[in-house]
């Protein structure tokens, strides 16, 4: 076993002097800090896509930036590779740890450091939880916008390294449009604030999303927004995937900006309902959930524009929640889908294109054909109102080739995503997972471009190698297999 | 008329690239007497490169050439309904939609709709080598790659020529309402906007100066009533937020502008300072920088130490024969 960087098609890894960098981390961490058995090691050697496993050389958990600093001004001294850790709940093996390399665990940087009501901002550590945040401000009227649907468990850092999103992003933004400035420490161990104003380029929007390439992020100032004291959630049925879409473009087309607006598909919504019970109808071949929030005024006239829109539209029914209970029942549904789709095969695959909103009907159409082509089923569940898709391939992975077979489909789908003008990744991040697909979305001197912009803060990519940026072989290998 | 003149930009590039000729990025000029390029460079100007690439007001977003002026592509996206995220300065009628990414500033919504960089999903840009490449893109979501096309906003010029951005834009609001209010204590004035926020009620601006604070409410007709009659205040007209737009301060042009972090802490100019951002941004037109002012648009910003090492190595992954010369360069 090899692991999995490929000799052939991936930048050859570093040989590190594992002896000298555990002598060296030792004077540094205390000695439960650093993880060297595999037995200790096993509970890192996997992110969320659990189908790449991969041990690191050793696994070190600091408890402070200066501790970190000084993990990488070791590795960086005695070049060896750092992968960044949060949570691991990310979905495109970001996190998989580099097997000559070291893997830095943020958990148990953990603190919320200052909560500023007036200034609503809270600055916070990268293993702090993502509701966490919203909890421990919620006292105060204030929250934290973007929700990925592991907010329970995903670290702030790790929504940073990835970009995450949620189902409120359509009116509130991504990671991204939520954090004013970080501490950033350099791969030479150096500390560097990026607050989008000191200095004279933003190289904010540049780390956000940079999925541990460019540094190690340690301690975030987030944007808190005020609770809206008015929230509405409409639960709509449709008879038809397409009546469903049109929906979507109807109210965005009328200038409403939901706060949610999600679809499900009829797999989905009736595996959903099977496992929450949250009063979807079993008989409908979509439902949209959309969500209007604000002040009372704003809410009630949108209420009666999208109620409007959405009969035109062919809505065989629209629920609006009689009250906060049955609201958060319709999202539990929502929420849940993922697991309660789980429950219908040993296994599933979830991808995370985006597309222009106008070929979502399109594009659901040709995922259900190609369904029928691979007998393998597909459920859907995703961000309608910003046209991210979530299809959920469904699968055996004890049958022999099953698993080749659905990332095969599911490699279909990207190349879809791309064909009608949209993205491979539109939360979920490249990682290891979607780094051959990189090679369809961009162009050679594109890929050059990143990879001298890495060199930039990481000259000798000792940061995350082996990750996003696809090395030219493996484009060749990729597009000639393509065609 | 629309005219794609990329090719024709490219060429230009890559031939000052193989004779190191430098090159001062240039739309309209008009932010030229604010932030001043190095006139010894020989000018690329985008002038030519306009028109409106796609637009599907369904989507929401917009793909444009970067020689459009704000006016014209302002124009287009009203009649569908739509306006653009940010309030970005327009110095000039023939401001370009190229200058307000460059250039980056957000005006007065800021603090409510958000960055000049948030609505940005996507750009079309020219290398230092000549390269015709493309990041980002036209949906609402994208982490494919390192976000290149959000960090050309405020670049000045500096990283690559852009060719075309995609921009998420805004419904515009049914109604909007302006009023002010008497504040002789900033302090009280800030507290008082700040609590409508905490009701959320739909602000787009809150400035100040010498005792007034101005607000503007946009939404539903609806909610502007409501306001009208629940809040008091004097109506006023929207020429106010036109002028900040355009950086005609009530004492003449701008002359400084700077960030505050403290919102609540009083201007330390009182006379000839104006507010904006509720809070957030002070524009002065005192002769030197006040303690909180950060950025002096008459000055080039000064790099120094790690920022500014990282920020020259990042300016030659773009150039890498440093052919562009933006503000502050020599």
């Amino acid at each position: 076993m090899t692991g999995i960087h490929n000799p052939r098609l991936d930048d050859a890894l570093p040989q590190p002097d594992l002896i000298a960098l555990k002598s060296a981390l030792k004077q540094e961490l205390p000695a439960e800090a650093i993880l060297s058995e595999a037995e200790q090691q096993r509970p890192f050697e996997c992110d969320g896509l659990a189908t790449y496993q991969q041990l690191p050389l050793l696994t070190v958990l600091p408890e402070s930036v200066e501790q970190i600093q000084a993990v990488m001004r070791i590795c960086h001294e005695l070049g060896v590779p750092v992968v960044t850790r949060g949570a691991g709940t990310g979905l495109s093996g970001g996190a998989l740890p580099c097997e000559q390399g070291v893997l830095l665990v943020l958990s148990r940087m953990n603190r919320i450091l200052d909560v500023d009501v007036l200034g609503r901002r809270a600055r916070v550590e990268p293993g702090v939880r993502n509701l966490a945040i919203s909890e421990a401000v919620q006292s105060r009227g204030l929250y934290y916008a973007p929700d990925p649907s592991s907010q329970i468990a995903c670290s702030i850092g790790g929504n940073v390294a990835e970009n995450a999103g949620g189902v409120h992003c359509l009116k509130y933004g991504l990671t991204v449009h939520n954090v004013e400035s970080f501490l950033l420490i350099t791969v030479e161990g150096d500390r560097l604030r990026i607050d989008g104003r000191s200095g004279s380029l933003d190289l904010l929007p540049l780390v956000v999303g940079s999925e541990g390439m460019l540094g190690v992020v340690v301690e975030i100032t987030v944007t808190l927004r005020v609770i809206p004291p008015r929230v509405e959630t409409m639960l709509c049925a449709f008879n038809s995937v397409d009546a469903a879409s049109s929906a979507v473009a109807a109210i965005i087309g009328a200038g409403i900006v939901p706060a949610g607006l999600e679809m499900m598909d009829a797999l989905a919504l009736k595996a959903a309902e099977d496992f929450v019970g949250a009063g979807y109808p079993r008989d409908a071949e979509a439902v949209l959930l959309l969500e209007l929030d604000g002040c009372d005024s704003e809410v009630e006239a949108e209420l009666l524009i999208a109620e409007e829109l959405l009969h035109a539209s062919g809505a065989s029914e629209v629920r609006t929640a009689q009250d906060d209970e049955q609201r958060i029942l319709f999202w539990k549904g929502r929420k849940n889908a993922f697991p309660a789709v789980g429950r219908l095969f040993p296994d599933y695959y979830c991808m995370d294109g985006t597309i222009p909103r106008r070929a979502i009907a399109e594009v659901l159409n040709w995922i259900s054909a190609t369904s029928a082509e691979f007998d393998m089923p597909v459920a859907n569940v995703f961000h309608a109102g910003d046209g991210n898709l979530h299809p959920l391939i469904l699968f055996d992975g004890n049958v022999p080739g099953a698993v080749e077979k659905a990332e095969a489909f599911g490699g279909l789908i990207l190349e879809k995503c791309i064909e009608v003008g949209g993205t491979i990744t539109g939360e979920h991040g490249v990682g290891r997972e979607k780094i051959n697909q990189m090679a369809s979305q961009f162009s050679d001197a594109e890929l050059e471009q990143f990879r001298r912009v890495k060199q930039a803060f990481d000259e000798h990519d000792l940061l995350n190698p082996g990750k996003v940026i696809p090395t030219l072989k493996r484009c060749q290998e990729y597009r000639s297999i393509g065609s | 008329m629309a005219h794609d003149h990329s090719a024709a930009l490219a060429d230009q590039v890559r031939t000052n690239c193989a004779t190191g000729t430098p090159l001062r990025i240039e739309g309209s000029g008009s932010y030229a007497s604010y932030c001043s390029p190095p006139q010894s460079a020989e000018v690329l100007s985008t002038r030519e490169h306009h028109g409106i690439v796609s637009f599907d007001p369904t989507e929401m977003v917009v793909t444009v050439r970067s020689g459009t002026p704000l006016l014209e592509l302002e124009a287009v996206l009203a009649e569908k309904g739509q306006q653009l995220g940010t309030e970005c300065p327009q110095l000039s009628e023939q401001a370009t939609i190229g200058g307000a990414i460059a250039m980056g500033f957000s005006g007065s919504g800021r603090p409510f709709r958000g960055a000049m960089r948030d609505f940005v999903l996507g750009a079309r840009i020219i290398n230092g080598l000549g390269e015709d490449l493309q990041f980002g893109g036209q949906v609402m979501k994208n982490v494919a790659g390192y976000d290149l096309s959000r960090l050309m906003v405020g670049s000045a010029g500096r990283l690559a020529v852009l060719l075309e951005v995609s921009l998420k834009l805004l419904p515009l609001p049914e109604e909007s309402l302006s009023l002010s209010f008497q504040y002789p204590d900033y302090r009280e004035a800030i507290s008082f906007a700040d609590q409508l926020v905490n009701l959320a009620e739909p602000l787009t601006a809150a400035s100040y100066f010498r005792e007034q604070l101005f607000l503007r409410f946009s939404g539903r007709g609806a909610t502007m009533k409501r306001l009208r009659s629940s809040l008091g205040g004097e109506a006023f007209s929207d020429s106010w937020w036109q002028d900040l737009r355009c950086w005609r301060m009530p004492w003449g042009q701008a002359t400084h502008l700077g960030y505050r972090e403290h919102r609540f802490r009083e201007p330390q100019c009182t006379g000839n300072s104006l507010v904006d951002w509720n809070g957030g941004l002070v524009w002065s037109a005192a002769p030197e920088p006040t303690a909180s002012t950060q950025l002096c648009l008459s000055e080039p910003v000064a790099n120094s130490g790690l920022s500014g090492q990282l920020e020259q190595r990042l300016r030659r992954a773009f150039d890498p024969e440093a052919i562009f010369r933006g503000a502050g360069d020599q």
